[in-house]
């Protein structure tokens, strides 16, 4: 499991030849030098706070979420067709799916059989709540629009793929072996959501954000 | 830079962690755990609730999202380079967040389904909140691992501009 060396408290290393410290030296000489030290003020702690990258994600990441979580509905409200026509792919494809490997297969608008079993797909089987969050994610990422961009639009085909292939095999698991059915859809719906959109959202940062930064200038050294 | 990831053994390790430690929970939430917190949240959450003018609310909508512990517990056990204090403390932390987030959750339906009436505008309305409470088990686990996402996000991304000088 996890290791134990913390680094979020890490501080760099005292370089060889740098003095230890002011208060070190000559007291008397370091008394007069001394200027009072005030705590830093509450603006200090925030730039601070934004200054670390993972704060700062987190800050942004909020306020993206809410646009998303927001301007989703509103979109339904006006444009629902696009959400119905996306179910309907869905089904689509996870019947194109199954007849590619010869399976007793059909759809019927939004139901999918496969032999006895049939699933209903509704919005929240096509990925959309896991495409939203991961875009809210991307867009957070302190890195240029241009990357975002590319993140958006490579990351969400990738996440749906992975939906698609999510519901085949749950469609295969409630036909061969429906004792486990329910664990399975739990499992694949709500617990592994959150590795899914994560890994996506690391692999974008590797891939995109960090080779492209490598090919425009040194890395850091940090 | 796949064969360095691999090499490092970090991303793959992380993942098959994520897995060890998920099936496992996931089968004992669903056999104890689920039924256990219903509970709880019924002795504990219903009383503040009511005290903020809930007066029922569709507890399927809330149940289905209960689960959210798992990824959050999942994440901080398998994130390395944190210690355990930290990891401990996260753990409780963000299981009192993730509480008050279903709190929130039932609040919300509330409004959405009773308050409010029940139509076609009320899964709508509910939406934001599922989406949030979907996406918390990573921000809180964004917010406790912090040492690790900023080590991650240094290696990344350019130093800002104030610490270039």
């Amino acid at each position: 499991m996890g290791d134990e060396d913390d680094v979020s408290g890490a501080r760099p290393p005292q370089q060889p030849g740098q003095p230890p410290s002011e208060a070190s030296g000559d007291p008397g000489q370091s008394r007069e030098k001394e200027q009072p030290t005030n705590p830093p003020g509450i603006g200090a702690r925030i730039l601070e706070v934004w200054r670390n990258p993972a704060y700062r994600f987190v800050l942004l990441f909020l306020p993206s979420l809410g646009a998303v979580s927001v301007g989703y509905p509103l979109f339904v409200r006006h444009y629902n067709f696009v959400v119905q026509w996306f179910i309907l792919l869905t089904a689509k494809l996870e019947w194109a799916l199954f007849s590619l490997f010869g399976s007793d297969t059909r759809v019927n608008d939004k139901v999918v059989f496969l032999d006895h079993f049939a699933v209903k797909i509704i919005d929240e089987c096509t990925g959309i709540y896991e495409m939203l969050i991961f875009a809210a994610a991307v867009v957070a990422f302190p890195t240029g629009w241009l990357r975002k961009g590319i993140g958006i639009l490579l990351g969400c085909p990738v996440i749906y793929l992975f939906n698609v292939l999510r519901i085949a095999a749950l469609m295969i698991v409630g036909r061969d072996w429906p004792g486990a059915f329910d664990f399975m859809h739990l499992y694949f719906w709500q617990a592994t959501m959150i590795v899914m959109i994560t890994s996506v959202w690391l692999l974008w940062i590797l891939f995109v954000v960090r080779d492209r930064e490598e090919k425009i200038g040194p890395p850091n050294p940090a | 830079m796949w064969c360095e990831i691999v090499k490092k053994k970090s991303a793959l390790r992380i993942l098959l962690e994520f897995v060890v430690v998920t099936v496992p929970l996931t089968w004992f939430w669903m056999n104890y755990g689920e039924a256990a917190y219903e509970d709880f949240f019924r002795a504990v959450g219903f009383p503040i609730l009511m005290q903020l003018g809930v007066t029922g609310f569709p507890m399927g909508v809330v149940t289905d999202r209960m689960i959210s512990f798992i990824p959050f517990l999942a994440l901080m056990v398998v994130t390395p380079k944190m210690t355990r204090v930290r990891r401990f403390g996260g753990i409780v932390g963000g299981f009192f967040v993730l509480f008050l987030s279903h709190l929130g959750l039932a609040l919300w339906a509330w409004i959405s389904f009773v308050r409010d009436g029940r139509s076609d505008e009320s899964m709508l309305t509910y939406f934001p909140a599922l989406v949030i409470a979907d996406a918390l088990p990573f921000l809180l686990w964004a917010i406790f691992a912090n040492g690790y996402l900023k080590e991650l996000l240094e290696r990344v991304l350019p130093p800002p501009a104030h610490t270039k000088d």
